[in-house]
């Protein structure tokens, strides 16, 4: 089933000369549990691609369907609900709020959308991030590990049809940039849930059943599995763009 | 947490400080309205009562026969009526009981209710043609007693017997003449003859809720009377908001446009405060908008936080404002417990409470719509970008030109920032110009009661002794001899003369000569048409009256009166006399003496009588036209701790020196009046600086608030710059700019609109009554200035520290 369809997705910056063209005719289907991942260097237009498949930005020219909805052809209202919905998003430096607890953090798109909690829903992510013994604890009083793994829960509290992680272990150390990545691959096995995920780390990016490279706005497949997929993370891979902005590497170094 | 708005209460219960400043500002300004409120409504209350008390509790008085009376009272919105008169009320007709002048007063029974005031203190009220109440003095001065009887002298020469059914409790206008007072049923009254039944007239009370005046104008219209047939209960009537008084109508808009004021500079600053707590938290509303909350789910949590700010500082607010209203009505009350005895202590004001509460939630509803809308318009990118920090304001503030002139980089970058949100340029400069056409609106309260109070005046006088059927008995013998007295710190007196005199106006004189330059012809017709005959009181000053009278000065100069060379005359807006006139006045040897009015002054030691002017000449040149040289008044000022037996003794000097007994010589003490007036006054100018001092407050906390929160804002900006190598100190003058930039244009919005206020009001309560030109208050434009400059300051300490302990790599790092 497909969830995720982009056609001829074109976004430019400025006009001109100062024209820049950060996406070239992206083209990219993503089937429903598949786990993918995009990477390319800095300024390559990576995030620019999640930001217009979230709806979060809007293309210059181009289409999105996420679920069999055109993203676009929504009026903004009606595309904050559905992102609301539809679309979980995980970010490099978590975003949680900081008056909030842990359980609150992950409710709270539940309660955006006027629904009732569902408790037990809850409890079961609770006891798959292993923040059960940390509900009641404020951002500030948690590692970035478990904030993270508290920021997975936030997006896949309300089943959306497709997960975005922008550089989700960009801020983590190897230890836990690889329990978020399992927590990601079992999500996506377990809840057969579509995730897009942008990474710097060619080992992070092995574990996806497929990795796109960006360059120059242009999007481009690299191979359709990787062993790494069945067998878990690898260490010692290769990493793309820039290594020591994403500083971890799994085993890189 | 069971709903997303739920977030406000939650994260108030974590982050306690967060909006700790703007909670407080919300505080003030909500106190700040319910102690105005509450004053005037503590005010108005215990003004009703005591007017109801001296006047009575009368809407209007019609002077109509009695035909037209039946149908008056039968009026549907009539809820009462009684006939009233009054007899020798001047004290001049020649109504006497033991040789005193005797005020005589006649009421029917449904009348007494109307004058609460009148109290009855021992017997029973008079009926019919043979009994009459009245006052206590009659029973201790003339030793009366209930059921005995009292002679009057009539003007006709007759006598006529009342036997005494009771005694009233003194009313003050009655001992302060020293006279006596008698209260007779309508029966006894008109048999006093013909002067009886023509001083009478209707008076009605109408029911609550009736609109007086449109009431009134239909009778009038009815009836067929004219304006001088009705009279109305105008304090009264004024302080029931049914007035119809021009004066007092200006009164009301007066307060009218300072309450808008006051509330349009609460939501200003508000608006001000949130505008920068929201530009400093865009980051999070962006994360919620990611999070997939809609632009009205965003504008919701805005307002739901500013309301719980009001949940916490409204009701505060509204107990703070009572107890601040209890305390400045507690101190009314001990300092003038002549004026505000009525003050209730502990009054629950409902309008205080009322207002507050609707001003406190409205502002802040008010204030809070456009940061909701602003929150609600930031996009879910801002939250994933990064660039929050260079929000709006910075890179609006980049796009601005350069400027590299003196003071360096950060000052230009000050400035910039200062005007990179026109918007928020706006709120915080138009918080400063609000503060300060408040402030101006505000001081004209206090020039009016400079001028209305005379207690407070520098010539009000302790004591007043003045002959009552004029004549020399008080000559400056006498007063060298007062004068004298350890007691006494100054005597002066004015001698006084009903004289009549042809003026020749200024203007008129002037064409009269250009007409005769012209045409020699018909000079003296021209001349004689310019001349008009006028009633004037002529008055002396001495030398320390001429001195004083030179700060009360309109126009001309005092010098050419002094010296006997001209006059002084008093403002009067129906009797326009002005500089340059010349008044033509005949001595008693017949010789027409001409004397040109030398200047104009505003307000004098004494009442003006409507229609006639007051005139001022000096002593001699008073001798020289009437030919008297004894005083009709002498005004003793008494030295601080002078005791009532001093009053006595000076009151026997006078008594030994006329050989004259009490009718001869009136003996007034003012010392407890003037004490409580000047008592009102204190209190009036602690309420009105107090409440100056609230909006300063209110004014600096706001502004702190703002620079407070802009700093935040750029924080992660102040924090490259340092590492890029700008010094704290470059920081923090960069601050200073920016803060001095709002201050500057402040002061410049808030003079340009509060002179004409300032003007406005002073010359519509002011000038028109007692004719003081408007001048620049240049005295609360210093103060103004030193306010501005101060919160300036203090609003620069707050960032500068924050800047100093800033840790550069953490600011950098911070998302």
């Amino acid at each position: 089933m497909e969830i995720l369809r982009t056609e001829h997705l074109e976004k430019v910056y400025g006009s001109g000369e100062t024209a820049v063209r950060a996406l070239q005719d992206v083209n990219l289907v993503l089937q429903k549990g598949e786990f993918a991942a995009v990477v390319g260097a800095s300024g390559s237009g990576k995030s620019t691609l999640l930001n217009c498949i979230g709806g979060l930005d809007l293309p210059t020219a181009g289409k999105v369907w996420i679920d069999g909805e055109d993203l676009f052809a929504m009026k903004e209202k009606r595309r904050t609900v559905f992102r609301r919905q539809k679309i979980g998003f995980i970010f490099q430096s978590f975003h949680l709020i900081p008056e909030l607890n842990v359980e609150q953090n992950i409710l709270f798109p539940v309660l955006l959308d006027y629904r009732r909690p569902d408790r037990e829903r809850l409890e079961e992510l609770l006891e798959v991030l292993g923040l059960q013994d940390r509900r009641y604890h404020l951002p500030g009083q948690l590692s970035g590990g478990q904030q993270q793994r508290a920021a997975i829960g936030r997006a896949l509290i309300m089943r959306p049809a497709l997960v975005l992680a922008d550089e989700p272990t960009g801020n983590l150390d190897s230890r836990n940039s690889r329990e978020v990545m399992e927590l990601l691959l079992s999500a996506s096995r377990h809840y057969r849930q579509t995730v897009l995920m942008i990474t710097h780390n060619g080992n992070l990016a092995a574990a996806a059943d497929r990795v796109f490279q960006v360059t120059d706005g242009v999007l481009r497949q690299l191979g359709e599995t990787y062993p790494a997929r069945d067998g878990g993370l690898a260490d010692g891979s290769e990493t793309y763009g820039a290594p020591e902005a994403d500083g971890i590497g799994g085993g890189a170094q | 947490m069971r709903h997303y708005l739920d977030l406000v209460r939650v994260a108030a219960r974590v982050r306690r400080r967060q909006g700790r400043m703007t909670r407080f500002c919300i505080f003030l300004a909500a106190a700040l309205v319910m102690t105005i409120f509450g004053m005037a409504d503590m005010e108005i209350r215990s003004e009703r009562i005591q007017t109801a008390k001296r006047d009575g509790t009368w809407h209007a008085c019609l002077a109509v026969p009695e035909e037209q009376a039946a149908l008056a009272r039968a009026w549907p919105q009539v809820e009462s009526s009684s006939w009233y008169g009054t007899v020798n009320y001047s004290l001049d007709r020649g109504y006497q009981v033991g040789g005193a002048d005797t005020v005589i007063l006649g009421l029917e029974p449904e009348g007494r209710a109307m004058f609460p005031g009148m109290t009855l203190r021992e017997g029973s009220w008079p009926e019919g043609e043979e009994e009459a109440c009245f006052t206590e003095s009659v029973k201790s001065r003339l030793g009366t007693e209930l059921g005995d009887t009292v002679r009057m002298t009539l003007p006709d020469g007759r006598v006529k017997e009342w036997r005494i059914s009771g005694f009233l409790g003194n009313v003050s206008l009655l001992t302060r003449q020293d006279v006596f007072g008698a209260l007779l049923d309508m029966d006894g009254f008109l048999s006093l003859g013909e002067e009886a039944f023509y001083s009478r007239g209707l008076y009605l009370v109408f029911g609550p809720g009736c609109p007086v005046e449109r009431t009134l104008k239909q009778m009038q219209a009815q009836f067929g009377l004219t304006d001088k047939q009705i009279a109305r209960n105008t304090r009264l009537l004024a302080l029931s908001l049914q007035s119809a008084d021009s004066y007092i109508l200006k009164l009301y808009l007066t307060g009218a446009l300072l309450a808008v004021l006051v509330i349009a500079a609460g939501i200003l600053m508000l608006t001000g405060s949130m505008n920068s707590d929201v530009a400093r938290r865009t980051e999070y509303f962006g994360l919620l908008r990611c999070l997939g909350a809609e632009p009205k789910q965003v504008k919701r949590l805005v307002r739901r936080e500013a309301l719980s700010w009001c949940a916490a500082a409204v009701p505060a607010a509204v107990l703070a404002g009572s107890l601040v209203i209890w305390i400045l009505c507690a101190m009314l009350r001990y300092l003038a417990p002549g004026m505000f005895a009525e003050m209730p202590v502990f009054g629950i004001s409902s309008l205080g409470i009322g207002s507050s509460v609707t001003v406190g939630v409205l502002t802040v509803l008010l204030a809070a719509s456009s940061p909701a809308k602003k929150a609600a318009a930031v996009s879910p990118l801002t939250a994933v970008s990064g660039n929050a920090s260079a929000s709006e304001w910075g890179k609006k503030a980049g796009r601005g030109r350069k400027r590299r002139g003196y003071g360096g980089v950060e000052l230009s970058l000050g400035l910039h920032h200062a005007g990179g949100s026109k918007k928020n340029l706006f709120l915080i400069s138009g918080s400063f110009a609000l503060f300060i056409i408040l402030f101006l609106g505000f001081t004209t309260l206090i020039s009016l009661f400079q001028h209305g109070l005379k207690p407070v005046q520098p010539y009000a006088p302790d004591l007043t002794v003045s002959a009552a059927g004029g004549g020399d008995s008080l000559t400056k013998e006498l007063a060298d001899m007062l004068a004298a007295d350890p007691a006494v710190k100054r005597v002066f007196g004015r001698c006084s003369a009903a004289v009549s005199a042809v003026v020749r106006r200024a203007a008129e004189r002037s064409e009269a000569t250009e007409h005769t330059a012209s045409s020699p012809g018909p000079e003296k017709a021209a001349v004689r048409a310019a001349e008009t005959e006028a009633a004037l009181h002529l008055l002396s000053y001495e030398e320390k009256q001429f001195s004083w009278a030179r700060d009360f000065l309109l126009s001309g100069s005092v010098r050419e009166a002094e010296e006997g060379e001209g006059v002084l005359v008093f403002y009067q807006a129906d009797v326009p006399l002005q500089e340059g006139d010349v008044l033509m006045l005949t001595d008693p040897g017949g010789i027409v003496k001409e004397i040109p009015v030398a200047g104009v002054l505003r307000q004098g030691p004494f009442d003006q009588t409507p229609d006639t002017v007051s005139v001022v000449c000096s002593e001699e040149l008073f001798g020289e036209l009437t030919g008297e040289s004894g005083y009709a008044v002498l005004d003793l000022q008494l030295k601080r701790g002078a005791s009532d037996s001093d009053a006595e003794r000076l009151r026997e000097t006078v008594r030994a020196y006329t050989g004259q007994e009490d009718d001869g010589i009136a003996f007034s003490d003012q010392r407890l009046s003037n004490a409580e007036a000047k008592g009102a006054w204190y209190s009036f100018c602690i309420f009105v600086y107090g409440f100056l001092t609230v909006i300063a407050l209110i004014c600096v906390c706001s502004i702190v608030n703002c620079i407070g929160m802009s700093v935040s804002a750029r924080m992660r900006q102040y924090g490259m710059m340092r590492a890029v190598g700008m010094e704290d100190a470059q920081v923090v003058r960069m601050v200073a700019a920016e803060a001095a930039a709002y201050g500057a244009l402040g002061i410049v919005l808030g003079v340009a609109a509060g002179l004409p206020l300032h003007r406005f009001l002073f010359e519509m309560m002011i000038s028109s009554r007692w004719g003081t030109p408007w001048s620049v208050p240049w005295t609360a434009l210093g103060v103004i200035l030193l306010t501005v400059i101060c919160s300036i300051l203090l609003s620069v300490a707050g960032p500068s520290r924050r800047i100093a302990q800033m840790s550069v790599v953490d600011t950098i790092g911070t998302d």
